[in-house]
């Protein structure tokens, strides 16, 4: 109750001067979606032009599926302002759905006769649980959404970093019992594969299609862009619906939200869960596509990976995130290992560029820091926080400096 | 019975106790302001009552129902909207963003109707509507936050320290507007270290001091006493 209570929370920072460049322009609407709509067209007919046995499509697919993922973690950062370093725990969750209901993992399950739902092909023959394709994703769904709010709920009352530390210690979590988890058995199965993995995992078998093949791999960045199309759709529905201007508001001032009725802990368990579903959705197309669901894979650098993706994009920005998780995605599984990796041997020196895929991103991030903190494409709210300086002495005629004390 | 009835509430901040025993009521209809300088348990009796510290003993009664324990969004759901210490506008959102965010949990059709309501409250609103808010002054803002308040259609608006941080001039036109929306028909109850407003805006009112009811009494009675001339008026 004090009078300096009445200075704004936070003080407007000062001028940066020239270094500070005017907002970019905002295209008009018509334009803007005459764009979105050209790149998920060209996202659609991609795949005509690439070979369809691997190389840049096998690599396009990824990107996509980190498309979704990059989405679902900017949902629980960017929407929420929630600071998840533990993102790599849904990716493990949806990938072991995946590995629990879609290969040969439970060997001895029913006699040795194996379960098998909705299946086709060689699946349907094979011992082990065998449940059709989009079965598992609602099965990865419902267990990562769980878990979701599960991680969420001793985050409740903390703020900021701290919340970053229990999400990071939740990643590190799962990720160490993926790893030994093949030491920890019941009910005649192991829990985990461990570093071994859990190999070969049943490939997608949709109804009315053949089931998929490693051979072509069309059908997969097919599958994986229907993917990225609902998200993005689900994505667009909950920015601009009163969840997404209730994230915002508890974003901005979490007491003010509480005062004017946002109940903040289902609001903020709806992020964890939504934002973690989608990592659930992804990583079991992953333990499909990359016919593996192995601990290797499931590592803290993930999570920073796919946040990397997300700060690259633009918190917040759906468009920038997707831009950011195509680009980081294509530079580390396409630029740095196939194009790029041989120019420290050519140039005499001792290594492969790959060693250095994180030390090129960090540097990535903080050339962006310094250029466009905002992102590649900036989300109009963040733009203004991070330029707030200027804002701030752009009111005019007005009678009272802003915040004067008593 | 009474609209707002307090009961000897106990509150604290961990093991600090901001209120040791505040009982009040506020009838339906009238302007009831809490005074007393920092620290009393100003703020925290709002907060009490508003659900965002709870008090750890005691009861709040609003309209027969015990709210002593009822989450935040309950409460104002059941009718009492807060316009919290400090504005605390949502700063990058637009004026009507912000007064959207006031009537978060209503869903009836009387939203823009309410919004109509508020601007000719304050008309200053109504020309910066698009703005954002954190780039408006204190006084505006102040505005804002009471009109955010406004827009949950409340029976019981809480005001804490309006006049905090805001040029005299505009202390004076928000002051004129609190004492009409008092006269259109909405309880309000009302903190404030100004005593002076708010003794001239109100009908009854509280001295707090140190977590305690020190005194209360008419306003105008108050505004004779010479103990709080003395303490809290500058005379």
């Amino acid at each position: 109750m004090t009078g300096d209570a009445a200075a704004p929370r936070r003080a407007p920072a000062p001028v940066r001067g020239p270094r500070t460049r005017p907002r970019a322009p905002k295209l008009p609407r018509r334009a803007r979606v005459g764009l979105a709509a050209a790149a998920l067209l060209g996202g659609a007919i991609l795949p005509l032009f690439l070979a369809s046995g691997g190389g840049l499509i096998e690599d396009a697919t990824l990107a996509l599926a980190y498309v979704v993922m990059a989405l679902g973690l900017n949902i629980i950062v960017g929407f929420a302002g929630l600071l998840d370093l533990g993102y790599v725990a849904f990716f493990a969750i949806g990938a072991y759905t995946m590995g629990y209901f879609g290969s040969l993992f439970h060997i001895n399950v029913n006699g040795g006769e194996g379960i098998h739902v909705l299946v086709s092909g060689v699946a349907a023959e094979l011992p082990g649980i065998h449940l059709n394709f989009l079965l598992i994703v609602v099965l990865a769904i419902i267990a990562t959404t769980i878990a979701g709010m599960l991680i969420g709920l001793p985050t409740l009352r903390l703020r900021g970093d701290y919340i970053a530390i229990v999400t990071l210690a939740f990643g590190e979590i799962v990720g160490r019992i993926a790893i030994n988890g093949d030491e920890i058995t019941g009910f005649g199965t192991k829990l985990t594969n461990g570093r071994q993995g859990i190999t070969p995992v049943d490939k997608i078998d949709l109804p009315f299609l053949d089931p998929f093949t490693a051979l072509n791999l069309r059908p997969w960045y097919w599958v994986a862009f229907v993917m990225v199309l609902l998200v993005l759709f689900v994505n667009f529905r909950l920015r601009d619906s009163r969840l997404g201007r209730a994230w915002i508001a508890l974003r901005e001032d979490e007491v003010a939200a509480v005062s004017m009725g946002v109940p903040a802990v289902k609001t903020k368990l709806l992020a964890y869960g939504t934002g973690a579903a989608f990592g659930g959705i992804s990583g079991a197309f992953l333990g499909s596509y990359l016919n593996t669901v192995n601990a290797d894979q499931f590592q803290f650098s993930f999570s920073i990976f796919i946040l990397a993706m997300v700060i690259l994009g633009g918190l917040g920005s759906i468009w920038g995130v997707v831009v950011g998780a195509i680009a980081l995605s294509f530079i580390n599984n396409y630029l740095i290992p196939d194009v790029l990796n041989n120019v420290p041997a050519r140039i005499g020196l001792d290594f492969d560029l790959t060693q250095l895929s994180f030390g090129i991103f960090g540097f990535l991030l903080v050339i962006m820091m310094v250029l466009r903190p905002e992102g590649l494409i900036p989300e109009r709210r963040r733009q203004l926080e991070l330029q707030e300086g200027i804002e701030d002495l752009a009111v005019d005629g007005d009678d009272v400096q802003p915040a004067v004390r008593p | 019975m009474a609209m707002l009835e307090v009961d000897d509430i106990h509150t604290y901040y961990g093991n600090i106790a901001a209120l040791k025993g505040i009982s009040l009521t506020v009838e339906e209809g009238e302007c009831v302001t809490l005074i007393g300088s920092n620290g009393a348990g100003k703020s925290t009796t709002l907060r009490s009552i508003s659900g965002l510290t709870p008090p750890r003993t005691g009861d709040i009664v609003f309209e027969g129902e015990n709210i002593t324990r009822t989450p935040p969004a309950a409460i104002v759901r059941l009718g009492i909207s807060q316009s919290p210490e400090g504005r605390r506008c949502f700063p990058r959102m637009t004026v009507r963003e912000n007064l959207d965010m006031g009537a978060y949990l209503r869903r009836d059709d009387g939203i823009a109707g309410d919004v109509e309501r508020v601007f000719g409250l304050f008309p200053r609103l109504q020309e910066r509507e698009r703005q954002k808010a954190g780039t408006m002054s204190g006084g505006e803002q102040q505005m804002l936050a009471i009109g955010r308040a406004l827009m949950a259609r409340p029976k019981l608006l809480l005001l804490d320290e309006p006049s905090m941080g805001i040029a005299p001039i505009l202390v004076e036109r928000i002051y004129e507007t609190i004492a009409e929306i008092n006269r259109q028909g909405t309880t309000i109850l009302l903190v404030e270290q100004n005593a002076n407003y708010a003794l001239a805006v109100s009908q009854r009112a509280y001295v707090l001091e140190t977590g305690t009811v020190a005194l209360s009494d008419s306003s105008a009675a108050l505004r004779t006493n010479p103990d709080v001339q003395k303490a809290y008026l500058g005379g």
